[in-house]
């Protein structure tokens, strides 16, 4: 039911990696940021009309910047904006930038803490 | 293009009675599957192992081990129904009837307290007197 | 050259579900640019992984929302067998996709309402509710609650329901399936009700699959996708093709959710008729490790989700992407062009459920 092709890709090839896969003519599903006490990630999901499911992993921390796909898939700035304003990762670039007002929270980048980091 | 195609529809619901009932006049019957309020059947069987309260999602049951007491905060209760799978002993049970609403904070919680357990000097079986202290207003 | 005015639409507006702020650039009365915010019903219930383990998360992950509450408890159950490689038994495939398919005709009914309130019938609105109230007495009678349901657990379901129930159930379906007959049809023939949704925010093909829509969104502009072809739970089993229209406009949009109407009723008699016997959980021991991605077809759309686990009895990540996110770009992209008029219809073709969109 699902393929787990999950395919790691560094920072200066993902804008590249995004222009192939728009022409085999996949679309842009999802970007989803992970942090664990180990590692932190960004899943990029991209899916054909014929329901075959690609993945792209990019290691990232806390606060690096990288480069927005919004030129490539418009609809991925709302997935950034979402990430900026959750767990503080910068993306340069993005076709509407929210500038942080996107959700506004009390706490500032609230997923970025974890409760293992958390003394209860 | 058809006008007014609603008209068979507001023939039929002008000669028909009305869809809603009127209801503090005729109250509603639930079904027994129905999800109200949880209960506590047989405090007698409760062994007060704290497994509900530790599995409750809403953390509303509280569980004291030394002075066998069970108590339920019913504001906070979403009645998911966990509580009353997860019991090895089956004493929780699911009501039909809707916590009532309430004007303050002072009755959300519902307490029962286990028996109280003498010593007889004949070794006849002992006492039992639960106490259930009720601080809500239910609605019958 | 008319001079430029900012008009603030939402959050609170009767037509809306959820509330959902869009601020309005317009020149006299035509809009010209939209710029959506949104954030109002965040609570963050992503990040409760960390503090609930993965058997109580299922009762969190049911009240994302009231609408398609559902299929989002169904999701995560069989994401975590999929991860813990646990197969169910197949009357509990069966029973969640009647159950599912039941969530799927009250959605459609609910938005049916929304849409014609948003263009003034409110009249229509209240007969669409009137059928809808009989799915909602099917949910409390078999699963003991009318929007909520918590009856989906991992390996299975809580409750069974037996030949007696589902064989009046099947009698119900056809009589929800006749009376909604002469409501549904007003939606398609009668002329005013035409005249405000034809030719009202054509989104083309091609513009369709750029811009990432999903769901009846996508499918009124004549592109054929449809998870349940995934085959998940009962679908296998079933026969049934996705429901296309070709226009684009919100008349095509409001077809399609017509035709999966009744789609759905005749997948519950499909399903009634071929359920087999047996039992209807199974137990599941262990903790979930690893990573898992699954994908189901909502009312509005696709839904993705991933789950990450580490062996402990809480979950790493959780992940839900629903498919008001994927429509919103869809929704900036109908608005400039339109009257003011229209902005009510425009903003619920797209069917936006804002309280899944941010959880």
């Amino acid at each position: 039911m699902t393929e787990r092709i999950i395919n790691p890709v560094t920072a200066e090839e993902l804008v590249d990696r995004a222009k192939q896969y728009l022409q085999n003519g996949h679309r842009l599903i999802q970007i989803c940021c992970t942090k664990t006490p180990s590692e932190m990630y960004l899943l990029y999901s991209f899916e054909k009309l014929d329901l075959t499911l690609e993945n792209l992993r990019l290691d990232i921390q806390s606060g690096d910047t990288i480069p927005s796909i919004s030129d490539v898939y418009f609809a991925a700035f709302l997935y950034e904006n979402e990430i900026h304003d959750l767990y503080g990762i910068n993306v340069s670039g993005m076709a509407v930038d929210f500038q942080g007002t996107f959700y506004e929270t009390a706490v500032k980048q609230p997923f970025n803490i974890i409760a293992a980091d958390m003394k209860e | 293009m058809a006008f007014n195609v609603i008209n068979k529809t507001i023939m039929k619901s002008l000669f028909s009675k009305p869809a809603t009932a009127m209801y503090p006049v005729i109250k509603n019957e639930f079904y027994p599957n129905t999800r109200g309020s949880i209960e506590m059947a047989k405090i007698e069987n409760c062994s007060f192992c704290g497994i509900c309260s530790k599995r409750c999602p809403a953390t509303a049951i509280e569980v004291g081990k030394s002075d066998k007491k069970w108590e339920i905060d019913r504001t906070r209760c979403i009645v998911c129904n966990f509580c009353v799978q997860v019991c090895p002993k089956n004493c929780l049970n699911t009501q039909r009837s809707y916590t009532a609403p309430m004007r303050d904070k002072s009755s959300k919680l519902f307490t029962v307290y286990g028996p109280v357990v003498q010593e007889v000097a004949s070794g006849t079986a002992a006492q039992d007197n639960p106490t259930q202290v009720e601080t809500v207003e239910e609605d019958a | 050259m008319g001079e430029r005015t900012i008009i603030p639409f939402g959050p609170q507006h009767p037509v809306l579900p959820e509330p959902l702020h869009l601020d309005l650039i317009m020149e006299d009365e035509k809009v010209v640019g939209a710029v959506p915010s949104i954030g109002f019903v965040h609570r963050g219930l992503e990040k409760l992984v960390e503090k609930r383990d993965f058997n109580e998360m299922i009762y969190v992950i049911e009240r994302i929302c009231g609408i398609c509450s559902f299929i989002h408890g169904q999701s995560y159950a069989q994401t975590l067998e999929g991860m813990m490689g646990v197969d169910i038994p197949p009357r509990a495939k069966y029973l969640r996709t009647i159950w599912a398919e039941l969530s799927r005709v009250h959605s459609h009914l609910l938005w049916l309402g929304l849409m014609a309130d948003a263009y003034g019938f409110e009249s229509l609105f209240m007969h669409c509710w009137r059928i809808r109230e009989k799915v909602l007495d099917i949910f409390e009678e078999t699963t003991g609650g009318r929007v909520i349901f918590s009856v989906c657990k991992i390996g299975g379901v809580w409750k069974d329901i037996d030949n007696d129930t589902l064989n009046r159930i099947k009698v119900i379906v056809k009589d929800i399936g006749e009376e909604a007959k002469a409501v549904t049809d007003v939606f398609v023939r009668d002329y005013s009700v035409q005249k405000r949704t034809r030719g009202i925010g054509v989104v083309t093909y091609q513009e369709a699959i750029d811009l990432g829509a999903v769901g009846p969104t996508l499918r009124g502009s004549g592109v054929v996708q449809d998870m349940r072809t995934l085959g998940y739970a009962a679908y296998g089993d079933l026969n049934f093709e996705p429901i296309v229209e070709k226009d684009g406009d919100c008349y095509a949009r409001t077809v399609v959710r017509v035709r999966e109407v009744y789609q759905s009723l005749d997948l519950i008699r499909q399903c009634i008729e071929k359920i087999p016997d047996g039992e209807v959980d199974m137990k599941v021991k262990g903790n979930p490790s690893g990573e898992y991605i699954s994908r189901m077809e909502q009312p509005r759309g696709q839904t993705f989700y991933y789950a990450k686990g580490n062996g402990t009895k809480y979950l790493e990540r959780f992940r839900v992407r629903t498919p008001t996110f994927a429509n919103i770009p869809t929704l900036l992209k109908i608005l400039p062009g339109a009257d003011l008029a229209d902005v009510p219809v425009l903003a619920l073709t797209i069917d936006p459920c804002i309280s899944c969109t941010e959880r």
